[in-house]
């Protein structure tokens, strides 16, 4: 099911970074709850697989107690998985990419180094020979009021973020073979095939990048304009920014995790 | 599967690989090769530019690579058959055995833990491409990386990751027992530490993020046991079905990651899996369960004492894959890379055909080229089989069997392993010494079947063995020959086996060979007349080694400062030891031993005493070396050149030297404390110990005897260490023709053929094919006429003879061979040789009692006609008095020794290294001398004082070793054995006591060990030094045993304390009760 279209609030683009701020309002946000974020978030808490895992554990003669405790807890997804899965269907829809699994659906490991992107996949493009590229994003999903939001800044930032992705010829690397660990046999094995053809040949920078701010306040250009600006300077001719800004009703963002629950329960808002 | 070089080309055909242009990657590949040329050899190899090639671009090419080596992982792990499944097994290979080598070079990251996930997953590349002893080196050239990070204050996760990365540094590297034993403690800490850590991590997490946290602690949990799992079986072999229970643990850590996002983690342990199954596989326990209990117990016995764990992966893959145990098989002939790990591999194959012949007493013949190989290899498996109850002999290198060596041959249960020279298990074979099944012949280099000088010995002792030992195995082993289904054809037809492992991708270690010269002053850098600098340029080769561009110097102005231009410049093998020098250390640590290679004895001596003058002492002097300076003072002379030189790690090693001091040079050497060995050429023969760097004067042997390129790639084949950080360097000198070293390394390694088939080659190619009947009598054909009466021998039947003469030549390779082929050439050349053989049966049968003595002597028929000859000459018959000891070696000046010399100088096989001793001037009388003195105890100092000239000291006791060891102790004590057999020799066998017999066949045992009694002799045969052996030999007669039996005295010497050999040394030895036990324990094995 497509995602309903939002409206574009403001375009701050600066060549070549896309920055564009792009409203929800509450009955296309629900649309889309009910809709593909919901089939994305579906089984999140994996609970036959949790079960799998704790009888294999005592093989390993460590004590099980508190992990079983702790698996045992919070099942519902969280609002950053949500958050993540908007994105997700978002920038599939209109950027024409692939996330060949719901990375939304995985749990984010704190203590993971480092953690990847939080999407990892594909971009179709025009090109005959090599179609695909590789699409990486990362998601912040945030209610405060500020602008830009505090998400935005510091080490684990999505300005940092961006910037180590498009920079950093590790962290790419890194999300190459994890994707290249995983897409033997895949059904879309051929994308990484082609993606990873169009990399090397690039000085490693044909691909994709994407920062999407998920907020519950009103549009301003300035959540974007500035980002847009810095990540143009020295952006590779191959590389491409997109960066989103989506607004979701006032104050909607602590109701995302009860709405998805309702969802998944009862089937609709 | 064994990854092969043709695999290594096709995986530049992977689509990632063939994104990145072909110019780059060759780029790439030099600038990685010049990185890792550096980081061995900075501060030797100098104007050492490194391309512009950047971090990145290295690592993009082996990314590319190691996307091709994922695509492969699952079918490495779920291997079934299937040429798509296997295609992909081999890119897995390939890709990550590329890639490998490109991530070594790349700089380690600071921060731990990324470094932890850097060096794990080079770990499981290395896996995947065979290449676990390259990762063993880097190791060992990167400390740093593998430090442990301290688990000091950190969170329970890390403290986890932390310690499982000191449990997998510890299996990579495998060191010893103890290394791995503690992974069981370390993981049964982590169990017990988990009751504190884990809370405080949780409680810390507790909210959002306490699931994720969860399944990563799962991960960690089935990744520490599958490691303990691993470490186990690796000691242990236990559990059996390993490969289930690390799936098991390694699937499930997988799960657990895949679910929390946990990147570096999941793919590391991805890449462990791989690893942790490919070591197992790789496990000595692997073959053991698949074999007999004899192979389980020697398995328990090589990890316990040795700290052995895994196969190499030719050993793996001749194990496993080629079927090297597969009883069906009768002759398996095995091409392997040198250092390949061929005499363990040997140790299988010995093991399984003990445990074949076990009802029937089968025993196994191990044929070493050398006297020093044969004792090398001797010890070695003492080591190994004698905790079996396995007994392991070695046969003197005398030709003849003497009565020690006799009643040990018919002995039942003396020995299961009989380690010696092809001369000697000739002799015995022909003789029918050992009346027990012969289950296997193990040939070490076998390659030697196309030597000049012993090729045609070779064969036809494997003919004569095919011919009587119906029921013998063999095992051929030999280095870069593409023909090995020749051989196996050859020696069982159809039920050959061939094991090739020639292409195989795997290598020792990284290789630099190149030429050497020397070029004058230069006045621009402020250089002084006089002033010289070492050049060295590598080559292009056939075989896979690095080449840099340019021509680099080595080690800055004058590295042999003594020496001027004038002086270097007209000297090859000074500059090959400059080269040993410069390359030996690297600033202030050392690079290992590296070898300089002179033609000729004198030369050695030269270029040591150069390279010694140039080296400060060791400091301190290491107690090992001071053990063998002590040793060679007391069997030697206090004044012997090679003691001083040992102070500075400068050693020499040569053919003249007894096969004892070459046994504790090579010690010496293996235990690192040898700068600079000064060698002669014919170490290509007989080195069998890790160097790190060899540079040759010349190929040429002496008397101008070319180097085949197969010897040459064997020797080069040594360089560098396995398991230790160094780029192996062989260089040849220039000199005057830098083309033809070009051409030398560039000429490819052809088939192996049969001498027999060259000398006819010979023939045909001259038109004298024809006369092959007379040409026959010639020295070149001494061991084929010997095979011929050998024949004769066996049927004493002219008729018979003939008509089955071409059933009996189609044993021999070269023959068969011939016989194989269809063109006119060798139908022609078979023919001539079919037809001279009948002859020459024909002469034969004219005096049938020449033959009969050739076989009982060794000598060609036409020997015994010499010697019968001319002891029929001699002005006096001898008598059974002649022959006394006392008589032969006594100073009374009655002795027919003279007279028996002066006949040994008569018969082809002998007359030419004995001449060489006349050549020094020396008469028959002299030569008596020499012997007499030599027998009745005289020390080499004594002997080279009283019977050589010599400028100094060194160069008499050369020439006075080379007179022992070489000419006396070989063709001396032959020649004397063999006469003694004549029918006029005046002795009286059949009216002889046994007593009387045994006596008289240790006379040429005597002259080989210099010693003058029998009990003396044993103990020389159990590597007794001889300062000792009388005193030793006597107290065993007097208090231990008077059976005169090698198991016996080996009792006898194990029970001996340090305190008994100091009782029993002469008064003037320097070596301490202590020494002489060390010295005694390292040459015997025991």
């Amino acid at each position: 099911m497509p995602i309903p279209e939002p409206t574009l609030s403001y375009n701050v683009d600066s060549a070549p970074v896309i920055a564009r701020g792009m409203v929800y309002n509450e009955e296309q946000l629900n649309e889309a709850i009910s809709g593909p974020v919901r089939d994305l978030l579906l089984d999140t808490s994996g609970t036959a697989e949790i079960g799998e895992m704790m009888i294999s554990l005592a093989s390993t003669e460590f004590d099980q107690q508190q992990i079983a405790k702790l698996l045992q807890l919070e099942p519902e997804p969280k609002v950053w998985q949500v958050g993540e899965a908007l994105a997700e269907v978002y920038v599939s829809d209109t950027d024409t990419c692939i996330f060949p699994w719901p990375t939304s659906r995985d749990l984010k490991n704190p203590r993971a180094s480092p953690t990847g992107a939080d999407l990892t996949g594909f971009q179709k493009t025009e090109d005959e020979t090599n179609p695909f590229r590789f699409a990486f994003g990362e998601v912040k999903t945030s209610s405060d009021k500020n602008y830009p939001p505090n998400v935005m800044y510091g080490q684990a930032g999505l300005k940092n973020q961006i910037e180590e992705i498009k920079n950093s010829f590790h962290t790419k690397k890194h999300l190459i073979l994890y994707l290249g660990h995983r897409a033997k046999n895949a059904s879309w094995q051929h994308m990484f095939e082609s993606a990873t053809k169009r990399y090397l040949s690039s000085r490693c920078t044909d691909i994709a990048i994407f920062g999407v701010l998920i907020r519950d306040v009103l549009p301003d250009k300035s959540d974007l304009s500035k980002r847009a600006i810095s990540l143009a300077t020295d952006c590779p001719s191959a590389t491409s920014i997109a960066l989103y800004a989506l607004y979701i009703p006032l104050n909607t963002i602590s109701l995302l995790q009860s709405k998805v629950q309702q969802v998944l329960q009862r089937g609709e808002l | 599967m064994t990854l092969t070089l043709q695999e290594l080309e096709k995986i530049d055909q992977h689509w990632a690989v063939q994104a990145i242009p072909e110019k780059t990657r060759i780029a790439v590949f030099e600038a990685a090769d010049k990185r890792l040329v550096k980081s061995s050899l900075d501060q030797v190899l100098q104007n050492f530019e490194l391309p512009e090639i950047s971090d990145q671009e290295i690592e993009k090419l082996a990314t590319a690579y190691e996307i091709a080596a994922i695509e492969g992982l699952s079918a490495v792990l779920h291997s079934s058959k299937g040429e798509e499944n296997e295609a992909l097994i081999r890119q897995a290979q390939a890709g990550a055995h590329k890639a490998f080598g490109l991530y070594r070079v790349l700089p380690i990251v600071t921060s731990d833990d990324y470094r932890i996930f850097q060096v794990l997953h080079l770990a499981g590349l290395a896996y995947c491409g065979e290449r676990w002893t390259d990762l063993k080196r880097w190791f060992g050239d990167s400390p740093l990386a593998i430090e442990v990070p301290s688990v000091a204050d950190v969170q329970w996760d890390k403290r986890l990751l932390y310690r499982l990365f000191d449990c997998w540094i510890r299996l990579l590297r495998k060191e010893c027992w103890d290394d791995l034993n503690q992974i069981s403690e370390i993981i049964l800490g982590l169990r017990k530490d988990q009751s504190s850590f884990e809370s405080r991590l949780i409680e810390e997490h507790i909210g959002e993020e306490s699931k994720a946290i969860a399944l990563r602690l799962i991960a960690l949990y089935h990744f520490a046991k599958a490691t303990e799992m691993l470490a186990v079986y690796m000691l242990q072999g236990e559990p059996v079905a390993i490969d289930s229970e690390l799936d098991q643990h390694f699937e499930a850590a997988l799960k657990a990651t895949k679910s929390c996002r946990d990147m570096q983690l999941e793919m590391v342990l991805n890449w462990l899996h791989l690893a942790s199954r490919k070591m197992a596989e790789s496990s000595f326990w692997w073959v053991a369960h698949a074999v007999n209990s004899k192979v389980t117990h020697f398995v328990n016995q090589v990890t316990k004492r040795q700290g052995m764990f895994e196969l190499l992966p030719p050993q793996r893959a001749a194990l496993q894959e080629q079927g090297l145990l597969d009883q069906a098989s009768r002759a398996v002939v095995i091409n392997l890379p040198t250092s390949g790990g061929k005499t363990q591999l040997s140790q299988f194959r010995m093991l399984q055909a003990l445990n074949q012949f076990d009802q029937d007493n089968g025993w196994v013949a191990y044929v070493a080229p050398t006297r020093a190989l044969v004792a090398q290899i001797t010890r070695r498996l003492r080591a190994d089989f004698e905790p079996l109850n396995i007994h392991v002999e070695q046969l003197s290198g005398a030709i003849e069997v003497d009565a020690i060596e006799e009643s040990l041959l018919s002995e039942q249960r003396a020995f299961q392993v009989l380690v010696t020279t092809p001369e000697k298990l000739q002799f015995v074979m022909r003789n029918k010494k050992i009346d027990r099944p012969l289950a296997l012949v193990v040939m070490d280099e076998a390659h030697n079947i196309e030597d000049e000088q012993r090729g045609l010995r070779i064969e036809l002792l494997l003919a004569t063995i095919k011919q009587e030992s119906p029921k013998a195995n063999f095992l051929l082993m030999m280095p870069f020959v593409p023909n090995p289904e020749d051989l196996a054809q050859w020696l069982a037809a159809d039920r050959g086996r061939t094991i090739s492992l020639g292409t195989t991708a795997w290598q020792p270690n990284e290789r630099l060979v190149g030429m050497f010269s020397v070029t004058p002053f230069d006045p621009k850098r402020d250089e002084k007349k006089g002033d010289w600098h070492l050049k060295f340029e590598t080559l292009t080769t056939t075989q896979r080694t690095i080449h840099l561009h340019g021509i680099h110097e080595v080690d800055g102005v004058r590295p042999l400062s003594a020496l001027t231009f004038s002086k270097i410049q007209g000297s090859l093998s000074a500059q090959a030891v400059a080269m040993a020098k410069s390359f030996s250390s690297r600033g202030t640590s050392s690079r290992g031993t590296s070898i300089a290679i002179a033609q000729k004895i004198p030369d050695v001596w030269s270029i040591a005493r150069k390279v010694s003058a140039e080296l400060s002492p060791l400091d301190p002097i290491p107690g090992d070396v001071a053990i063998v300076q002590r040793f060679l003072a007391t069997e030697v002379g206090k004044d012997f050149e090679l003691i001083e030189m040992l102070s500075k790690g400068v050693v020499v090693h040569h053919a003249g030297l007894p096969a004892e001091v070459l046994a504790l040079i090579e010690w010496l050497t293996e235990s690192g404390h040898v700068r600079v060995m000064c060698a002669t050429t014919t170490i290509a023969q007989g080195l069998n110990f890790p160097v790190s760097s060899v540079f040759l004067a010349t190929t040429k042997y002496p008397y101008g005897i070319p180097m085949s390129h197969r010897a040459f790639w064997n020797l080069a084949g040594r360089t560098g260490r396995l398991g230790q950080g160094s780029v192996g360097v062989v260089g040849i000198a220039a000199g005057n023709d830098p083309n033809s070293v070009q051409q030398y390394v560039s000429n490819a390694t052809g088939e192996l053929i049969s001498r027999l088939e060259k000398l006819l080659d010979e023939l045909y190619e001259a038109g004298t094919l024809n006369n092959l009947s007379t040409l026959i009598m010639q020295d070149q054909w001494a061991d084929f006429r010997s095979y011929i009466a050998h024949l004769w021998n066996e049927k004493r039947n002219l008729d018979v003879v003939i008509s089955e003469a071409e059933l009996k030549l189609r044993n021999t390779l070269g023959f068969g061979s011939l016989r194989s082929k269809n063109d006119t050439p060798s139908l022609q050349k078979a023919e001539a040789l079919l037809e001279a053989t009948r002859g020459y049966v024909r002469d034969l049968a004219k005096y049938p009692e020449n033959a009969t003595l050739a076989d009982e002597t060794g000598f060609s028929p036409e020997g015994v006609r010499t010697a019968l000859l001319e002891m029929g000459n001699l002005e006096n018959s001898l008598t059974s008095e002649n022959w006394n000891p006392s008589s032969l070696f006594g100073e009374g000046g009655d002795s027919t020794l003279p007279e028996l010399m002066g006949i040994m100088m008569k018969v082809p096989q002998l007359k030419s290294s004995l001449k060489e001793l006349i050549g020094d001037g020396l008469g028959y009388r002299k030569l008596a001398d020499i012997t007499q003195a030599w027998v009745s105890g005289k020390s080499l100092a004594e002997i080279a004082d009283s019977f050589f000239d010599g400028a100094d000291f060194t160069a008499k006791i050369s020439k006075a070793c080379k007179a022992v060891y070489r000419d006396l102790t070989n063709n001396a004590a032959w020649g004397l054995s063999a006469l003694s057999k004549m029918p006029i020799s005046g002795l009286d066998f059949e009216n002889m006591s046994e007593e009387e017999k045994r006596k008289l066949n240790n006379l040429p045992a005597m002259i080989y060990h210099g010693v003058k009694t029998e009990e003396a002799v044993l103990m020389r045969m159990s590597s007794v030094p001889r300062s000792i052996a009388e005193a030793t030999g006597s107290d065993f007669k007097n208090s231990y045993s008077d059976h005169l039996t090698p198991n016996a005295a080996i009792k006898y010497l194990k029970s001996l304390q340090a305190s008994d050999w100091e009782r029993l040394k002469p008064p003037s030895a320097t070596m301490t009760g202590d020494d002489y036990k060390k010295v005694w324990e390292k040459l015997s094995g025991l």
